[in-house]
């Protein structure tokens, strides 16, 4: 059992993440601020039930992952996930030749990632259909394991990691549309 | 032994530390042998460590901040 009073030293650390991962799921500041405040309320609350030694990093993203579930969710179109048709593997490491040519002699073409900026990487993240969101979020930008998305998220394991690899992919064909749109590789 | 198409395709498993034992042995021999194969995990990992230093977290507003604290103060004395 957890101190209520003990609530703001213990989870205030975490609210930049918080805050970070709530601007990708709802795209917009005064939404992302608002989800923020009702997940560290909603926390605060029920601090009582939360057990001490667990993990309450992965308590407080469960809260806020389910408020936006509930809440926000609906309230933007998001992209469908039929939108993206057929999705390759390796979207962009197999045009990254013709992106690493564009490196100019800085080669390696893991720097390649490097010619996104920061602005194209979040938006790729925040245009991803709502499946793919929260695993790709919760994965790849929040380090947690499957297992724990799939506590957080209520689905089946092997749903986790088909959504998180889909979604890996249409991330990278994402990017990849911001390099042509911007001519560093032929559409 | 596994392949290329066997690494391919368990390859963001292995990334994430999923797979069981015997299999991670397999990619991992694999990957030592095959530098294509070791290029595509190389080129993955990065792009995956890159995407999350670049989105992992947002400063919190002042303004932010103080409405959490000032609204934990208030449901405590409330
Ligand atoms: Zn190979």
């Amino acid at each position: 059992m957890a101190d209520r009073r003990r609530f703001a030293d213990d989870a205030m650390p975490y609210a930049p993440q918080l805050f970070g991962t709530a601007l990708r799921m709802t795209r917009n500041r005064a939404d992302a601020e608002d989800l923020v405040q009702e997940t560290m309320l909603k926390g605060f609350r029920a601090y009582e039930s939360f057990e001490t030694g667990t993990n309450l990093r992965a308590w407080l993203f469960r809260i806020l992952t389910n408020t936006f579930i509930n809440r926000y969710n609906a309230k933007k179109a998001r992209p469908q996930e039929s939108d993206f048709g057929d999705l390759d593997e390796f979207y962009l490491y197999t045009r990254a030749p013709a992106l690493a040519r564009r490196l100019e002699g800085r080669s390696a073409e893991e720097e390649v990632i490097d010619l996104f900026t920061d602005d194209e990487v979040k938006a790729a993240l925040e245009d991803l259909p709502e499946i793919f969101l929260l695993p790709v979020l919760l994965a790849d930008v929040q380090d947690f394991s499957y297992q724990e998305i799939a506590d957080m998220l209520d689905i089946p394991l092997g749903t986790v990691m088909s959504r998180l690899h889909r979604g890996r992919q249409a991330l990278q064909k994402a990017l990849v549309e911001f390099a042509e749109s911007r001519g560093l590789i032929d559409g | 032994m596994a392949d290329c198409r066997e690494t391919i395709r368990q390859l963001y498993s292995y990334l994430d530390e999923m797979l069981e034992e015997s299999l991670r042995v397999q990619i991992s021999t694999h990957l030592d042998e095959c530098p294509d194969c070791q290029d595509r995990v190389e080129f993955e990992y990065t792009l995956k460590a890159r995407i999350r230093a670049r989105a992992a977290d947002e400063p919190l507003p002042d303004e932010l901040r103080q409405r959490l604290l000032d609204c934990f103060d208030m449901d405590i004395d409330g």
